[in-house]
């Protein structure tokens, strides 16, 4: 004769097995929970390090920096004028221009230029462009609660940028070597 | 029984693969902004040949010998060892605006590490000329500097 539902014994194992397999779940969610956790702040970190060469690059390209913690104010010629191969609205003329000693030009023309400032805005790096006509801000990194640049002795420029994760600051340095005159 | 335990290898397949996911595209990441930084200083060390090679070689570049406007050349960069390759460097210099008033000089230095793997470009200025462009009396206390230096990213 057939019989019907389970023992005791097979819904005991049953129970055991799923408390079995719920605690290991329990655990790995948790694991998850914590890695995902970790990795916010690693993607912050890592957002923070990335800014900082950025910030570190345009300010080897810069003519004129002033520091004024918590901002750094740069000016720079526009790379939108400044193509690697010379074309048609560059600072330099389209095509080569044949030679005229008795012309005037200025390798940084005041035109071409373009004044850059970082500054923080609610947690937020800030990067704002500013030419003659308009200014452009957009927000460059997230979390940021603190921007220094200082000069050293040595002609270098130290730059600072501060992350918050969680509850501790993390300070990134960099220095930067000023290859412009 | 069969259902519950599908559910559960379908959430933990779920989990652990957005979980790879993620750590994949963090160490890609760095892997790229390292690459990125080694491509950058091979081009930085192009940019410093020539830097050495207009202070110490009058006849650099040897662009009107040859009738041309642009000259180039590349270089290996190999490891301590002599023969693991790092990568290249790639110069072009370009003569087109040495005339006056302009007078500068255009280095393009591309920096390329072995197997392509990431490359830099980076443009710079040199003034060449030597008085001032609007007082032809008056020595340019910059001639020869780098004057202007643009980091042109991955290109």
């Amino acid at each position: 004769m057939k019989r019907l539902g389970f023992t005791i014994f097979e819904t005991l194992l049953t129970l055991l097995l799923l408390q079995v397999v719920l605690a290991v779940l329990g655990g790995l969610l948790w694991e998850y929970s914590r890695i995902s956790q970790d990795s916010e702040q690693s993607d912050l970190a890592l957002g923070a390090q990335s800014t900082l060469l950025q910030i570190c690059a345009e300010v080897r390209e810069s003519i004129q920096i002033d520091p004024a913690p918590p901002e750094l104010k740069l000016v720079r010629l526009d790379p939108a004028k400044n193509s690697l191969s010379v074309k048609a609205g560059d600072r330099l003329p389209y095509p080569a221009p044949d030679p005229d000693p008795l012309a005037s030009w200025n390798v940084q023309q005041a035109i071409d230029l373009i004044n850059v400032r970082y500054y923080i805005d609610q947690d937020q790096l800030m990067r704002q462009v500013s030419d003659a006509t308009t200014t452009v801000q957009i927000p460059v990194s997230q979390g940021i609660t603190g921007l220094s640049a200082s000069w050293l002795a040595n002609g270098n420029l130290q730059v600072d940028l501060s992350v918050r994760i969680e509850t501790q600051i993390f300070t990134f340095r960099s220095e930067v070597f000023r290859g412009l005159p | 029984m069969l259902i519950a335990t599908l559910l559960i290898s379908t959430i933990l397949l779920i989990l652990g693969l957005a979980y790879l996911g993620r750590r994949a595209n963090q160490v890609k990441f760095a892997l790229a902004e390292q690459e990125s930084t080694r491509a950058l200083e091979l081009a930085l060390a192009g940019l410093e040949t020539v830097r050495v090679k207009l202070d110490k070689d009058p006849q650099f570049p040897p662009l009107e010998p040859l009738g041309r406007k642009i000259y180039s050349y590349s270089e290996f960069i190999y490891d301590l060892d002599e023969v693991s390759l790092i990568g290249r460097y790639e110069v072009t210099l370009d003569g087109q605006y040495l005339v006056p008033p302009y007078r500068i000089l255009r280095v393009k230095v591309v920096g390329e590490l072995a197997d392509e793997v990431a490359r830099r470009v980076i443009l710079a200025e040199f003034d060449m000329s030597p008085t001032l462009r609007h007082d032809a009396a008056t020595e340019n206390p910059r001639y020869f500097d780098m004057v202007n230096f643009q980091d042109m990213g991955s290109l």
